[in-house]
Order: structure tokens, then C-alpha cells, then sequence
């Protein structure tokens, strides 16, 4: 086996180990992903109270694509407790490199949330009553897997921020996940914000994904959806440059300023 | 040929914002021959583990030079990373969640180790350090001892040359610190190098042939360790027996003593300031009756408690 399969596979290992100490599947699955469909309809019985069924169904396809981008995101908790527990530095010289390790800590949350998101597609539309285009519908699943990759990119880039700051983890968790809920086009399109905000959010996971999901529901043309699958993945890219150019540099400051711990 | 650790001129200073930076080292030069168990004493912030990270690739020294087998640790950080093992005291750096077996085929990956070559080396390190029976169970149910000795497998790996260990024995009892010790000095027999940097002197007396003392970043002295007696210039001691407390007074009374200590019950040290003062020293005894004395030289960790033992908890 490849050495770069061989560290996901083992990264995949420990992180399922890891998941094992919140979760049994039990606790997960009527736990946790029930947790994530009720909030999936409680925003969509929202949508229609405020609007009508297309606003509905904006809301309920937006909320079942962004569970991808939440779980994903919590390789931001997964990277965080690498300091806790000492391994950091020992990441950081080992001849692998530090990049696939980190960058591959919490690949167990794609797996989750991608089955969240998938569960989420299938179960939810004919239970509330929102008809969806199948099997068209079925072509937004390699979609929700492209929000899914570009969405853990972002959390790895924010983990930096969680590594270098102790004990912010789960605000900055909360936080990136509020703003891709909150300016991503989740609930509400990305323009009713103004201009700069708009702006702004282009450069958030989701955004564009979910445009492209939106479209593929409603019959846009392949190449629209082909631009906008296209912008996601650079947008994704762009995310996981950010997080390997700031986890270089947090280990080659860490080495200068001595924060590279294993005191934890 | 290249000694296995050489450091020259090496000074680590951390700086902390608007407080005095702390030097961590200060012109350390220090040379560890290759297939020699060195012992890195010093009291809690003396400067070990900043030494120690240094030696690993973890931290960038902010002057001077060391080089691990010939390769300087700042410029060559690939080749020193796959020539020494880093093992960590205590309970951090390893998965809890996962099985000893489990933790070494992680790290085997990292190594870049293929998995063959990992699952056998696991095993064959599991047997070696005592853990085979419990190679499957997860390492959040081991004890201190057994943590730390999947510590010196994971250490072991990748098979390095040079080991260093940091406090690898802090907190164990003594039959695991015993063991770990042992265990040690098989692997010394196979032609690695350790830096230990440790404060326990009975394991420094037992394991290192030489041993270097530091506080606060500055080497206060390096050497052999049996002769670490040495250390103290020409002082010497004479041990002695006598169920006498008065004779131990009377003793502390002459101007060829220092200071006299009880050992244990009977048994007593009486501290002299060179040769020809211990020559009298044995003649008072005798001349008193006393049945057992004999010279002696202070142990290290007497060297230790005179060289650095004003220090008392500050850190």
C-alpha cells in the first residue's frame, strides 16, 4: 500500500477509535444524526411558515447539504487535541511530514457526514412533503461529496487557528460553522446580504456547491453547473492551501518559539 | 568518526513578550560518543528537554551548532529525524484510544515504514518490551510502566541510532524502573546511543557512562560517571560504623572534616577536603576503636545535592 493510503487508513483508524469514545452507533445514529434531521426540518417547517413550498424546499435542501460541511468541520476538535495529548510535535518531526496527518486527523467526519447528508437527502424531502426530481436528484450526491472535501479543506484551514490558540476549539468550530449556516446560502440566497458580505462569502465552502445542487433541481444547464462545481473545487483548493501553508508555518514558528509542545 | 551528539557554543533563548526572555541554554558543549548511555541531569527547568527538543528537530536552537551523527539538527532536519527516537516520560504522546499494536502500525506509517515491515517490527517490540499479551488492548487500560515502555517501542520503530529519552522513568515504581533500565542497556549492547536526561541519580548512576550536569542552561560539569566523586575536586569521605552518636560529634569537630552525615542507624559519612585529611581522619577512627571504616568517594548524587542543591523547589 502507498504510504500516503497507509496514513489515511491508519488516520481513518484512529479517528473512528477516537469517535468510539463519544459515540457508539447507536448513540450516533439516534443520538447525533437524529439531532441533524430534526434541525435539517425544523429550519425547513420554517421556511414554510415564513414562505411557501419553494421556500421550503430552498431551505430543506440547503439544510441537508450543509450537514456535510458541519461534520466536516469538526476536524477542527480532532487537530485541536493532538496538543492535548502531546502527539504534536511528534507529527511535526516525523519523516512522513506533518501535512498527511494532519490534513488526514479527521477524515472519520467526512465519513459521517457524508452518510448524514446522504441519509438527510433521502429520508427528509418525502417526509415533509417536498417532491424532488429523481432520479435527476440523485446526480447532487458527487456534489454534496464535493462540498463535503471542500468543506473539510476549511475546517483544516481553521484548525490552525485552534492549534495555535488553546482552548478555542470549539468556538472556532461553532464559528465557522455559524458563518457558512449563517452567509453561505443556506437559508437565505448569498445576495440579500450587502455587497461586501456578498462578496465575502464567495470565498466560503457551500456557497457555490449548493448553487450548483439548486440548479441541478431545477434543470439548469450541465454547463452553469459545470462553472459552479468548478468554482467549488477552487474555492476548496484555495482552503486547503490555506491550511497547509498554516500549518507549515505553524510547526516552523512552533520550532523557533518553542510552542511546539508535548507537555501538552 | 562523527560522535553521535555533538553540540558547540548551543544557547536556546525563549522569548515571552514584555517579560525578560528566559535562557533556556546557555554555550552548551557537549560531545556523546557513539554506543554511550549519557546522562542529562539537572533540576526541573535546567535546561533537559530544551536540549532535548533541540537534539530531535522540535526546537531551533538561537545559537551555536549540534549535529546528530555528523548532521546538523537545524540545516539537516530530514536525515536527523530518521536517526533518532524521541521517547517521552509520562502519560502524553501516544493514542489512548488505540491498542499498543494499533499505536505502533500509526507510527509505523509515519515512519514510512511498509506494512510488513511495521506489523513485524510491532510485534517483535511488543514481545521485547513486555507488552505482547497486551498488544491488543487499548493503551487508555495500561498502567504507568507499561505506557512508558510502549513509549521506548514506539521510540525504537523506525530503528534509530541515537535514543533520547526525557524523564523516561518519572513516575514508575521500581521493579518497572528497573525493568525499563535493563532494557535500556540490552539496546546500548546493540550499538545505540542514549541521552538521558533525567534527575533520578540512582538511575544515572546505574545506567550512564558519563553524565553531564546542567542548571539553568549552563553545564556545570561533565565526566565519568564512576568517578563522578571527581566532580567535587579533592574531596573525599570516610564511611564508618559506630552506634555512638558522640563519636560522630566528636568527629565533626575536627579541623580535617567538613561535615558528617548519618547514613542509616549505625552507619555514618564524614566528609574530608582531600587525601592526606581522610588519612587522618581513618587513624582518629581506629584509634577510637571503630571496627569498620573505610575511604570513599561522594556519590553522584552527593555531586548533585553540593552542586546544585541551593536551589531548593525554585525552578
Amino acid at each position: 500500500m502507498k504510504p500516503l493510503l497507509r496514513i489515511v487508513r491508519e488516520s481513518l483508524i484512529l479517528g473512528f477509535a477516537e469517535m468510539g469514545a463519544v459515540y457508539t452507533w447507536r448513540t450516533w445514529t439516534f443520538g447525533w444524526l437524529m439531532r441533524l434531521l430534526c434541525q435539517a426540518t425544523f429550519y425547513a417547517l420554517l421556511g414554510r411558515y415564513v414562505g411557501d413550498e419553494a421556500t421550503m424546499r430552498y431551505v430543506l435542501v440547503g439544510n441537508i447539504v450543509v450537514l456535510a460541511c458541519m461534520e466536516s468541520t469538526i476536524v477542527v476538535i480532532s487537530l485541536a487535541g493532538e496538543r492535548r495529548m502531546g502527539t504534536l510535535p511528534l507529527l511535526a518531526i516525523a519523516p512522513s511530514g506533518h501535512l498527511p496527518v494532519y490534513l488526514g486527523r479527521g477524515l472519520q467526519w467526512t465519513v459521517t457526514g457524508m452518510t448524514s447528508s446522504l441519509v438527510a437527502w433521502i429520508a427528509l424531502p418525502p417526509m415533509l412533503g417536498v417532491p424532488l426530481p429523481w432520479p435527476r436528484a440523485a446526480y447532487a450526491v458527487p456534489v454534496v461529496l464535493l462540498i463535503l472535501v471542500s468543506s473539510y479543506g476549511y475546517g483544516c484551514a481553521l484548525a490552525g487557528i485552534a492549534l495555535r490558540m488553546r482552548g478555542v476549539e470549539w468556538l472556532v468550530l461553532n464559528v465557522a460553522y455559524g458563518i457558512v449556516m449563517t452567509f453561505g446560502g443556506v437559508n437565505v440566497p448569498v445576495e440579500v446580504w450587502p455587497a461586501p458580505l456578498e462578496y465575502a462569502a464567495q470565498a466560503l465552502p457551500v456557497v457555490h456547491g449548493l448553487d450548483a445542487v439548486r440548479g441541478i433541481l431545477d434543470g439548469a444547464s450541465p454547463g452553469r453547473v459545470m462553472r459552479l462545481l468548478g468554482t467549488e473545487a477552487v474555492v476548496g483548493a484555495c482552503w486547503y492551501a490555506v491550511a497547509a501553508l498554516s500549518m507549515d508555518r505553524l510547526v516552523s514558528v512552533g520550532r523557533r518559539d518553542g510552542s511546539l509542545d508535548y507537555a501538552g | 568518526m562523527e560522535p553521535a551528539v555533538h553540540t558547540s557554543g548551543l544557547g536556546r533563548v525563549y522569548k515571552r513578550g514584555r517579560k525578560d526572555p528566559v535562557v533556556a541554554l546557555d554555550d552548551l558543549t557537549l560531545t556523546i560518543e557513539r554506543n554511550e548511555i549519557h546522562g542529562l541531569l539537572g533540576p526541573n527547568g535546567a535546561g533537559k528537554t530544551t536540549l532535548v527538543k533541540i537534539l530531535s528537530t522540535v526546537l531551533l536552537p538561537s545559537e551555536g551548532s549540534a549535529r546528530v551523527l555528523g548532521h546538523d539538527v537545524a540545516a539537516e532536519t530530514r536525515a536527523v529525524r530518521s536517526l533518532v527516537g524521541l521517547v517521552l516520560g509520562g502519560d502524553r504522546g501516544l493514542y489512548d484510544r488505540l491498542s499498543a499494536r494499533r499505536n505502533l502500525l500509526f507510527w509505523g506509517a509515519l515512519y514510512k515504514l511498509d506494512a510488513r515491515t511495521t506489523r513485524d517490527r510491532a510485534d517483535a517490540l511488543l514481545e521485547r518490551v513486555g507488552l505482547a499479551e497486551r498488544a491488543d488492548d487499548r493503551v487508555e487500560r495500561f498502567s504507568r510502566g507499561m505506557r512508558q515502555r510502549l513509549h521506548l517501542a514506539r521510540g525504537l520503530l523506525h530503528e534509530p541510532r541515537v535514543l533520547f529519552l526525557d524523564e523516561p522513568t518519572s513516575g514508575l515504581d521500581p521493579v518497572a524502573a528497573g525493568a525499563f533500565r535493563r532494557l535500556v542497556l540490552d539496546l546500548r549492547a546493540e550499538g545505540r546511543t542514549f541521552l538521558l536526561a533525567t534527575h533520578d541519580m540512582d538511575e544515572a548512576t546505574a545506567l550512564c557512562d558519563r553524565v553531564t550536569l546542567i542548571d539553568r542552561g549552563r553545564m556545570l560539569l561533565t565526566g565519568d560517571t564512576g568517578q563522578a566523586g571527581r566532580f567535587l575536586g579533592d574531596r573525599e569521605c570516610v564511611d564508618f560504623t559506630h552506634p555512638d552518636p558522640a563519636l560522630a560529634d566528636a568527629l565533626a569537630l575536627l579541623p580535617d572534616v567538613t561535615d558528617v552525615e548519618r547514613q542509616d542507624g549505625t552507619a555514618w559519612r564524614a566528609h574530608t577536603p582531600d587525601r592526606g585529611a581522610t588519612r587522618r581522619v581513618l587513624g582518629w577512627l581506629l584509634d577510637r576503636d571503630v571496627l569498620t571504616a573505610r575511604r570513599g568517594e561522594p556519590t553522584l548524587e552527593e555531586v548533585y545535592l553540593r552542586t546544585v542543591g541551593d536551589r531548593g523547589m525554585r525552578v
